[in-house]
């Protein structure tokens, strides 16, 4: 059948609705961005002295993230070989990535010294890294929506545009969180 | 072979013996309404989503609108008391910010959600859930936004809301917040309906249209869908920034704690200069429509039209703080954005060139549509002229804030976009409406819009030069303002007048048509784009048959020819061409409630966040059971009767069978999902249908047809864009077809189907019978190769064009 078809072929609607979602996140993000670089230029004292940030600990944190990327891609090529459990299992390593970096944010939040009311940096601080936990909680449910609905065993269409679309939103988090950590943690 | 199971022991039967069900979140049935205002909340149709966007702007243009006279009757006369100062500032606040997010960015979305996929000949958008969804978002927001006034004290800070000016500590009301809420969920709507316009341009056109034939609205749309989707995200996040420091202490805006009052402003112009080309653009894609058409000449310079609106795109991202000369952003930076607004005006001075060149010569009719497009030209020319004065920073230092700025951009924005708005209502109000607004009244209407418009605006230049400054509630005798603020309103309540025309133009047009009940032609202004291709009113499934695109301009080059002297002259008659709204074997997405639940969900979490964080939880609710339904219903509902044929009212319709009594259970949803499956890859589509031929049923006939118009589409060796179908659905549903074989995927045993809600199961099926269908088939390709008796032959002027033209009438 697939020889006879002269369809053009288009990409699939879904995902390229989905990139193009994401290029507006990164907008989002790049207008946080912007509020904390004209922040930081504006203010001598950045960030204030009461700011120690866990950096070492973020930086493993980030390396699990960065991972889970990975794991990310295992998946979408079970996906694409319709290995299901292999599928599933590799989601489900992901999704422990994710709640590992959450974890370790949540953390961080405890035992910060500074509010988002003590100063500017600190609102900066919170809403940068909080619209960021907020996306890795959003994939997280996003996975276990797709574990459930579409790669689970009594499901038996294909997986793959679904999980593809998955995956671009995973590798977009990842990717936002890279940069938030060189400038919030490395760049300061 | 079994369409129709002769055992009750079939692929679908659930080994429970459970039959499957196709709504899986039994909250609602689907919704079968075809006419009332059921039908119209829960609709997912293109077109009643862009009038009802259209109604929705026309309902906050009246709000705008006596907000703005009341501003006027306030400055009257010196010493004004209508209104107090606090008062003032609310109602200044609320006439902007509804005229920009609640009037003229709805309009264009009317008009852009209407024509793009009649002008790129898609069946409907990408994602019409999604589509649905964004307008009730939008109208959530509108809505919550002006409930402002209902809870106490509307937003006072002007329409671009500077911080810190618009902190707790100078605005303690509630007033911004509401402005902060309801403009993030009018934000959201704009960003779905980008993603899903975008999408749509890009993997929905017509066979054969590539980018660079799309007509000028389209283009212009697809421009001013990338800016919002780069520009709302912006805007977005310096509303959170503002929220986060009313509601939860944050601390960006305070300059005590280490704020920069520059960010807010950097922040909001940077979405605000793009908007301004939100606003304007679709505009200018609707008079590169009309000005073609009633000059009969294509539009002169196409590239260059789409070109300069790509640049314009572009550049406006780099003007922002021309809107900041006057904080003291530094001379380097003032030199920079001065020299990039005065760029910016060339590629918006090519366009109102290409529109003079198009008349140049052209056999013009001054119809009332024509005659707004003029009005556009000329009045936005004198926008434009204004505001390249701002480009020039040591007048601009003068300028601003007084009501030289406010004359320029209600020159552009009035003068600009709500005209050739209001001249595309009237040339594509018989597409939708199916008559014509009358056109005596409508040239009336066009000459007091244009003198009060011009008796408004036109004075505030003076007053500005007179350095009557803006947003005062009142100013004293003796300033010398007192002349020309009585003139201009005097001058605002003549466009409250013209306004009150159209309206009573409506009544009298559509009063006059039902008592004339004369049929409307498809393509009443002998138009070049594909709209006109298609029955007045456009029919819910739009085209009968996707046409095959050749050239730009194409529904014109089937009408028209070019003689020696390259002179039109007409080679087919337009009865010929146009399709005649026949919906045989066409599946449209069914109706749905869960957009309207999911847009209900937000402004309850929005009232949450300003009055009680547990509201939010309750929003919540409803936005996951939404997207959880949204997520599990089928796009297209298996039981719904078969579409009704959705002729145009008045054109003849031929005499259809009666449908055959609906088989039940799986059998019936087995064949509908068959038909839906396959209606959308017509490959493997075609022979499950010879396949199922031989069955016999009652559908012999309409899928006769279905299969014949397949086949002549496969003589032109095209693509057909399916509908769109909403996200993890589409995947279930389609991906199998567009990707051809999959590696490793095989049809699922009929013993391994266990959840009694994985619809997939049923096409799995489907496509199982299709292969199997593709062995015992009776009919072949070849079978109909040669044009249906519908079709005329190609003119031999057209002798170029694609054999598969012959799409329009077809036997009745």
């Amino acid at each position: 059948m697939a020889a006879a078809a002269s369809t053009v072929r288009r990409p699939s609607l879904v995902g390229v609705g989905t990139v193009v979602w994401l290029s507006s996140e990164i907008m989002f993000f790049a207008g946080l961005f912007a509020a904390y670089f004209t922040l930081r230029a504006k203010d001598a004292d950045w960030p204030p002295a009461d700011v120690e940030l866990a950096t070492g600990r973020t930086a493993l944190a980030t390396a699990v993230l960065v991972a889970s990327s990975f794991t990310m891609h295992l998946a979408v090529r079970a996906a694409e070989a319709d290995q299901r459990p292999r599928l599933v299992r590799w989601l489900v390593v992901t999704m422990a990535l994710g709640a590992v970096f959450l974890t370790n944010q949540a953390f961080e939040y405890a035992e910060l010294s500074f509010s988002i009311s003590s100063h500017a940096y600190g609102s900066m601080f919170y809403l940068l890294t909080g619209f960021h936990g907020l996306h890795v909680l959003g994939g997280l449910g996003f996975m276990g929506a797709v574990i459930a609905i579409v790669a689970g065993r009594s499901s038996r269409a294909p997986a793959g545009s679904t999980v593809a679309v998955c995956s671009y939103y995973w590798h977009f988090v990842d990717v936002v969180w890279v940069a938030m950590f060189a400038t919030v943690y490395l760049l300061r | 072979m079994a369409l129709t199971p002769t055992t009750n022991r079939g692929p679908l039967e659930l080994p429970s013996g459970a039959r499957p069900t196709a709504t899986p979140l039994g909250v609602f049935a689907r919704p079968r309404a075809s006419r009332g205002w059921r039908s119209w909340v829960t609709t997912v149709d293109h077109k009643k989503i862009g009038v009802m966007y259209g109604v929705a702007a026309m309902f906050f243009f009246i709000v705008g609108g006596v907000e703005a006279l009341l501003i006027r009757l306030q400055l009257a006369t010196p010493n004004g008391k209508l209104l107090s100062a606090d008062l003032y500032n609310q109602v200044y606040t609320m006439h902007g910010t509804t005229m920009v997010f609640l009037v003229v960015m709805p309009i264009g979305s009317a008009f852009m959600n209407y024509l793009i996929p009649l002008q790129i000949g898609a069946r409907d958008v990408a994602f019409p859930r999604l589509n649905a969804f964004g307008l009730w978002v939008f109208v959530a927001g509108g809505v919550m936004l002006n409930s402002s006034w209902l809870f106490g004290h509307a937003p006072d800070g002007g329409w671009f809301m500077y911080a810190p000016n618009s902190s707790i500590h100078f605005s303690p009301t509630n007033g911004i917040d509401f402005w902060n809420m309801g403009l993030i969920l009018t934000g959201l709507a704009s960003l779905t309906g980008a993603i899903n316009l975008i999408v749509t341009c890009l993997n929905l056109r017509a066979p054969g249209m590539s980018l660079m034939k799309m007509p000028v609205f389209t283009w212009m749309s697809l421009v001013t869908q990338f800016l919002l989707l780069f520009a709302i995200p912006v805007l977005t996040s310096a509303q959170f920034l503002l929220m986060f420091d009313r509601l939860f202490g944050a601390r960006f805006f305070d300059v005590d704690a280490g704020a920069d009052p520059l960010l807010w402003e950097h922040l909001f112009w940077i979405f605000g200069h793009p908007e301004v080309y939100i606003m304007i653009l679709p505009a200018f894609g609707v008079v590169s429509e009309i000005i073609p058409v009633f000059s009969r000449k294509p539009i002169f310079g196409y590239p260059f039209m789409v070109f300069s609106g790509i640049a314009i795109g572009f550049m406006g991202w780099g003007v922002w703080a021309h809107h900041m000369f006057a904080s003291g952003i530094g001379p380097l930076s003032v030199a920079a954005f001065s020299v990039s607004t005065m760029f910016i005006a060339v590629p918006t001075g090519v366009k109102i060139l290409n529109w003079l060149a198009t008349m140049w010569g052209g056999k013009l009719r001054f119809t009332t549509p024509m005659l707004f497009a003029i009005g556009l030209v000329t009045m936005f020319t004198i926008g434009g002229l204004s505001g390249v004065t701002h480009a020039v920073a040591p007048a601009d230092t003068q300028q601003t804030d007084t009501y030289y700025i406010v004359a320029h951009f209600h020159y552009v924005l009035f003068g600009g976009a709500l005209m050739g708005f209001i001249g595309g209502f009237y040339f594509w109000w018989p597409k939708v409406f199916g008559y014509q607004l009358n056109d005596r009244i409508g040239k009336l209407n066009f000459w007091v819009i244009l003198i009060g418009f011009n008796l408004t605006f036109g004075p505030m230049h003076i007053l500005g030069m007179q350095g009557m400054p803006r947003r005062i509630y009142t100013y004293r005798d003796g300033y010398g303002f007192n002349f020309w603020n009585f003139v201009s309103t005097i001058g605002a309540f003549i466009i409250a007048l013209a306004v009150v025309m159209f309206f009573a133009n409506i009544v009298v047009s559509r009063r006059r048509a039902r008592a004339a009940a004369k049929v409307l032609a498809a393509d009443p202004w002998d138009g070049r784009s594909l709209e006109g291709m298609v029955p007045s009113p456009t029919p819910e499934h739009n085209f009968d048959e996707v046409p095959v695109i050749t050239q730009f301009d194409d529904f014109w080059h089937r009408k028209y020819g070019e003689d020696d002297k390259g002179r039109p002259v007409r080679i087919a008659a337009t009865a010929d061409v146009v399709q005649t709204g026949d919906a045989t074997d066409v599946h449209l997405p069914s109706p749905s409630y869960w957009p309207l639940v999911l847009a209900a969900g937000l402004p309850i979490v929005g009232y949450g966040l300003i009055y009680n964080l547990w509201l939010c939880l309750v929003g919540g609710l409803f936005v996951i059971a939404a997207i959880y339904g949204l997520t599990m219903e089928p796009s297209v509902d298996d039981e719904a009767p078969p579409a009704a044929t959705t002729t145009g009212p008045r054109s003849a319709t031929p005499a259809r069978a009666t449908p055959p009594p609906s088989p039940s259970g799986p059998t019936r949803r087995l064949r509908s999902l068959d038909r839906h499956h396959l209606h959308l890859h017509q490959h493997s589509g075609r022979r499950a249908r010879a396949g199922a031929r031989g069955d016999g049923g009652g559908r012999r006939e309409p899928r006769a047809r279905h299969q014949h118009r397949h086949l002549q589409r496969e003589a032109g060796h095209v693509g057909v864009p399916g509908l769109g179908v909403p996200a993890v659905r589409w995947a279930h549903l389609h991906l199998p077809a567009l990707q051809g074989e999959q590696p490793g995927w095989r049809p699922a045993p009929a013993g391994a189907l266990r959840h009694p809600l994985h619809l997939h199961q049923l096409v799995r099926a489907a496509d199982e019978l299709a292969h199997h269908g593709a062995g015992g088939g009776g009919h072949r390709a070849g079978d109909s190769a040669k044009p249906g008796p519908g079709c005329s032959p190609p003119p031999p002027s057209a002798a170029s064009s694609s054999p598969a033209r012959c799409t329009s009438s077809r036997p009745s």
